[in-house]
């Protein structure tokens, strides 16, 4: 829905800076003017009436109601000039004059259909934005009692006694507050991608990443094999490499969730791009579902991944203008190299 | 711990629950704990009770903030602090460092990953110097991290020595797999398989030359005992 919004800015429903805001009123201005011109070069004809409709609506789309009123009052001027003041010769002067009023009603009517639909588009903005807030401080203010949750269970682990159910107990606490931890984390990550946030970036080795990534989930699967296949030569890569780690750990975390026995890691570049391949050996998609893996909050198994995980590897890699996807056998990042 | 002397800490948290938890869980853990839930003593408590490191909330409701109690703790000692936030930006982060913290920890954390830390950051500071342990004939230096048994140097990962550290701690004392899941991996993955495969591992490295250290209670857990 955002990116809808967004890719739409020059067709209204966005709020524009006062310099853009300026521009567009230059260029409705000049278009108008040029469409005047032509209606003085070609004489009096109807039709042409139509072509003050494209930038009065335009500019009502992208700047508002009142720029849209001037639009409409110039394009009026710029008829009533050129069909009537300027020919002289010809002899429906009434006529010509009753066509320019009536084409600046018209104008009117667009504008204010127009202002209509921008409103809404507008509103609709902001309360997507307030929405996109109240998550961020939501999951911000979670953070403290799951803490207090969490740090209850642990101290209690420490005790003297430990009777083997309560231990049992208290570890699924200490689950469940872990898994609401990575949900809040999560959650707060999606918000700062839809925000756009800016990302330091620096030059870092991917071998090294994808070294450090797969040596911390080797600690809690050992029982897996992890194989990495980074080549012999260092590959350069100008990334935030925090976020690169982390979309590379949400690949692998989702592998070890999968796999039966073992995990392969690759890592390859070309002149373009830096490619991060993750596969595992278990079941895999079916290519018919892979591309809704990458939907927020799809879990696609029982294996209790939060649905946010390939989504926010997708936001990163895109961040950095590259993208994931999922070949069938394997999930891979592609990040290009700029 | 079987150190005389237990390193201080003051805690300023206004989570009455969280500070409880960390509180109990820090002095389980061999520490001495004082908490406040708000800075207006703050002053007063550093120089009466001598901290050896200082654990600060970023956020607190009353009074001054983590930050300005930072700088007040600045100028009182030189004992390391680490704040505990609830925000992991960047830009907190460094706004962290820059009023002298020498670490942070987000919200939520395993103690486990507390203690780490806490740890760390004490024996950097030359504040937390632990006795050799010696169990039998197997001697423990966790200030340099070597195990050395029967005069030979026995090279472990991270994972084993912790995982020995905490059984030579409390020696006699017999461990879970889940107290030992909580104190090293913080149940991140819960998987008492993960305690079998590395408690395999250390023994095989420590019990090779000499008779067996690590015990296995049936149904209760591991114990260290020579």
């Amino acid at each position: 829905m955002s990116s809808a919004l967004s890719s739409s800015r020059w067709l209204g429903g966005t709020e524009l800076s006062r310099a853009e805001r300026q521009g567009a009123v230059g260029v409705a201005t000049a278009a108008i003017i040029s469409v005047g011109a032509i209606d003085y070069a070609t004489g009096p004809l109807l039709s042409l009436s139509i072509f003050y409709l494209v930038p009065v609506a335009w500019v009502s789309a992208v700047v508002g109601r009142r720029a849209g009123v001037a639009a409409a009052g110039l394009s009026g001027a710029a008829g009533l000039l050129s069909d009537v003041v300027l020919q002289p010769h010809y002899r429906h002067r009434a006529i010509a004059t009753w066509n320019v009023a009536l084409m600046v009603v018209s104008l009117l009517v667009v504008v204010e259909l127009v202002e209509r639909v921008r409103a809404r588009a507008l509103a609709a903005q902001a309360a997507e934005r307030r929405g996109r807030e109240f998550l961020a401080f939501a999951a911000h203010q979670l953070r403290t009692p799951l803490a207090g949750i969490r740090s209850t269970a642990d101290a209690l682990m420490l005790g003297p006694g430990n009777d083997p159910d309560e231990e049992l107990l208290l570890a699924g606490m200490t689950r469940e507050a872990d898994r609401a931890g990575r949900l809040v984390s999560s959650l707060l990550r999606v918000a700062r991608i839809d925000q756009h946030e800016e990302m330091p970036l620096r030059v870092a080795d991917v071998g090294q990443m994808v070294h450090g990534e797969v040596g911390r989930v080797r600690i809690t699967s050992p029982h897996l094999a992890w194989d990495e296949d980074t080549g012999r030569v260092p590959i350069a890569l100008r990334c935030n490499p925090d976020a690169v780690g982390e979309a590379l750990a949400n690949l692998l975390d989702n592998a070890r969730r999968h796999a039966q026995t073992r995990v392969v890691v690759r890592a390859r570049a070309s002149a373009q791009d830096v490619l991060i391949e993750v596969e595992d050996d278990g079941a895999g998609l079916p290519i018919s579902v892979a591309e809704s893996a990458f939907d927020r909050f799809v879990t696609l198994d029982g294996h209790g991944g939060t649905g946010l995980g390939l989504p926010i590897t997708r936001g990163i890699a895109e961040a950095h203008g590259g993208d994931v996807c999922y070949t069938g056998a394997a999930f891979v990042i592609r990040l290009p190299r700029r | 711990m079987s150190t005389a002397v237990r390193p201080r800490i003051v805690l300023v948290e206004d989570d009455a629950s969280l500070a409880t938890a960390m509180r109990l869980g820090l002095e389980r853990s061999g520490y001495d704990v004082a908490a406040t839930p708000d800075g207006s003593a703050f002053g007063a408590l550093v120089d009466e009770f001598r901290p050896d490191l200082a654990l600060l909330d970023v956020s607190l409701p009353t009074g001054p903030n983590g930050f300005e109690l930072a700088r007040d703790f600045r100028g009182r000692t030189d004992a390391p602090l680490l704040f505990v936030t609830a925000s992991d930006t960047l830009a907190d982060r460094l706004a962290g460092f820059e009023v002298g913290a020498d670490d942070y920890i987000v919200k939520p954390f395993a103690l486990a990953e507390l203690l780490a830390r806490v740890s760390a950051i004490l024996r950097r500071a030359g504040r937390l110097i632990s006795p050799l342990i010696e169990v039998g004939d197997l001697v423990i230096d966790e200030n340099r991290r070597s195990v050395v048994r029967d005069g030979k140097s026995i090279p472990l990962t991270p994972t084993e020595f912790g995982m020995l550290v905490t059984l030579a701690r409390s020696p006699g004392r017999v461990f879970s797999k889940g107290q030992l899941l909580s104190q090293l991996w913080g149940f991140s993955d819960y998987d008492p398989n993960l305690v079998e495969v590395h408690m395999s591992a250390l023994r095989r490295k420590v019990e090779t030359d000499g008779p067996r250290l690590i015990h296995t209670e049936r149904g209760r857990g591991y114990v260290l005992r020579p």
